[in-house]
């Protein structure tokens, strides 16, 4: 579906606003000829046949710099109960070009309604009884499996290489919420001993990867930014707190806390995403702690768009431009826009297969990489 | 490997497989029975139950669809959402009969300069840009 300047789409649907409900619209767009630099999305309903009352409009900024045919994800979310005065009422959506010249191309709307915010969840995850090995555990995904360890009560990455970068570990079986609510992630990370801090080197965590895609699709984001990429959070070779767009080919830094006087030995990470009613966006904030006092050492923010945060969390270490690499230990979330997903753990059983013909059956399987120091005795 | 497997309804009388089904009272199976467990595949629904005859579960289901639950997230119907429905034809002005669901006003097209939104039809005349 294609908008031209001024032009605008719309449907009405057939639900009926509940008292206390909210909406999440979600579409893809792109623009193109390097113009429009945005798109307009509202809800709406009608009292009359044909009379379009706005409930909740919005303007969505398309990544800079601007690509033409470049498609983007998002969504227009409204706050609990901001659909009140309307209730009985039909919900529609429209989808709106203001500029003047060029056009921008539509996809793959969907609505949600929610009726109430979602009760807060958590998780803990420390490594510190784990056995040494490669395979990091069944509630995460490790870009590449083969990369990453749990070494020492700590999951670290194998080795650091600058032609290996953005090394991810994705935690699948806690999701973000499409509904408002907050979630706050924190994690222990430092230089792993036998390395030092190189130029461009980042320890941290990650949020909104792989909005669009199924979450094992998702999970793959690593060693590449691009549509969906997430947004980094953590701590540079400076010790100062950063953020980080991955959704652009090249890794861009959208914020920068101030540097401490001294490099602490560790860290102690920790994320924060407020929903902003006003304004219906995002508070992103992150704060780095020294691992030892636990004194703030540097801070900062940026407000994002709402589909911004949807998507994976992870963890990501990341080289440089040298070997550097960190260990992570006590990674915890919890918030009303966190969602567990025990079903989704996978491993260490990746894959099976038999066959069973005139009462003989054979079996393969597929398993994650879980020892690599002892022995294999036997086939 | 979905649906490669032949239910004994589909051999023809008299088959080995037939017989054995009729015998042995086995239901038809699919090959995603095997991996369904656990996978988030889907399975074979089981037989409805005969019409006319109160169904208790599907009454508590709509009871329970009443509650507003927290984190409940209702997925609310869009037509045509992806532009998928449209006649082919490049630069077709919405509204129009052959691309249902959305209302329009301006310049807006169900295709643009062979661009189109959704992931059916195009026009015959457009060269797919990845071997182009």
């Amino acid at each position: 579906m294609s908008l031209n300047p001024g032009a605008e789409i719309h449907q009405l649907t057939s639900h009926a606003v509940v008292t206390g409900e909210t909406f999440s619209l979600r579409f893809d767009a792109a623009t193109f000829l390097l113009l429009p630099p945005s798109i307009t999305a509202d809800f709406y309903t009608e009292t009359t046949p044909g009379s379009i009352n706005v409930v909740l409009t919005k303007v969505f900024a398309f990544n800079t710099p601007l690509t033409s045919g470049y498609w983007e994800g998002f969504q227009l979310l409204s706050g609990f109960g901001e659909f009140n005065a309307r209730a009985g009422q039909m919900i529609g959506v429209r989808l709106r070009n203001t500029a003047s010249s060029g056009f921008l191309s539509v996809d793959n709307v969907r609505l949600e309604a929610f009726a109430a915010p979602a009760a807060s969840t958590g998780f803990t995850k420390s490594w510190a009884t784990t056995a040494d090995r490669t395979w990091v555990g069944a509630e995460f995904w490790a870009n590449r499996l083969q990369d990453w360890e749990i070494n020492g009560g700590r999951l670290q990455p194998r080795f650091g290489l600058a032609t290996k970068p953005l090394r991810t570990v994705h935690r699948l079986t806690t999701a973000i919420r499409e509904e408002p609510g907050n979630f706050s992630l924190a994690v222990r990370s430092g230089l792993v001993a036998s390395e030092t801090w190189t130029a461009g080197a980042l320890t941290g965590i990650f949020v909104g990867a792989g909005a669009s895609h199924d979450y094992r699709g998702a999970a793959l984001m690593h060693h590449k930014g691009g549509r969906d990429g997430g947004i980094f959070l953590g701590v540079n070779s400076s010790g100062a707190a950063v953020i980080q767009d991955n959704r652009v080919l090249a890794f861009t830094q959208l914020a920068l806390g101030s540097s401490p006087a001294s490099m602490p030995a560790a860290f102690r990470i920790e994320v924060t995403a407020t929903w902003q009613a006003a304004s219906h966006d995002y508070l992103l904030a992150v704060k780095a702690h020294d691992g030892t006092s636990d004194a703030i050492v540097s801070q900062t923010s940026i407000i994002v768009a709402s589909y911004t945060v949807l998507g994976n969390l992870g963890l990501l270490s990341h080289p440089g431009s040298g070997t550097s690499r960190f260990w992570f230990q006590d990674f915890t979330g919890s918030g009303t826009k966190l969602e567990d997903h025990p079903e989704r753990a996978f491993g260490p059983v990746i894959s099976t297969q038999y066959s069973l013909s005139r009462k003989v059956m054979k079996l393969t399987a597929q398993l994650a990489p879980v020892v690599v120091t002892v022995a294999v005795v036997g086939v | 490997m979905n649906g490669s497997w032949h239910t004994p309804d589909r051999e023809s009388p008299g088959s080995p497989v037939k017989e054995l089904a009729k015998h042995q009272r086995l239901r038809p199976r699919f090959v995603g029975d095997t991996f369904a467990s656990g996978s988030g595949l889907s399975r074979p629904g089981k037989a409805r139950p005969g019409l006319g005859r109160p169904n208790i579960h599907l009454i508590c289901l709509a009871l329970l669809l009443t509650i507003p639950w927290p984190g409940f997230a209702a997925p609310v119907t869009i037509v045509n959402p992806s532009g998928e429905i449209n006649n082919g034809i490049d630069r077709t002005s919405i509204p129009h009969a052959t691309f249902p669901g959305w209302s329009a006003t301006g310049t807006a097209q169900s295709i643009h300069g062979s661009i189109h939104g959704g992931n059916g039809a195009c026009p015959s005349t457009r060269v797919p840009k990845s071997i182009s």
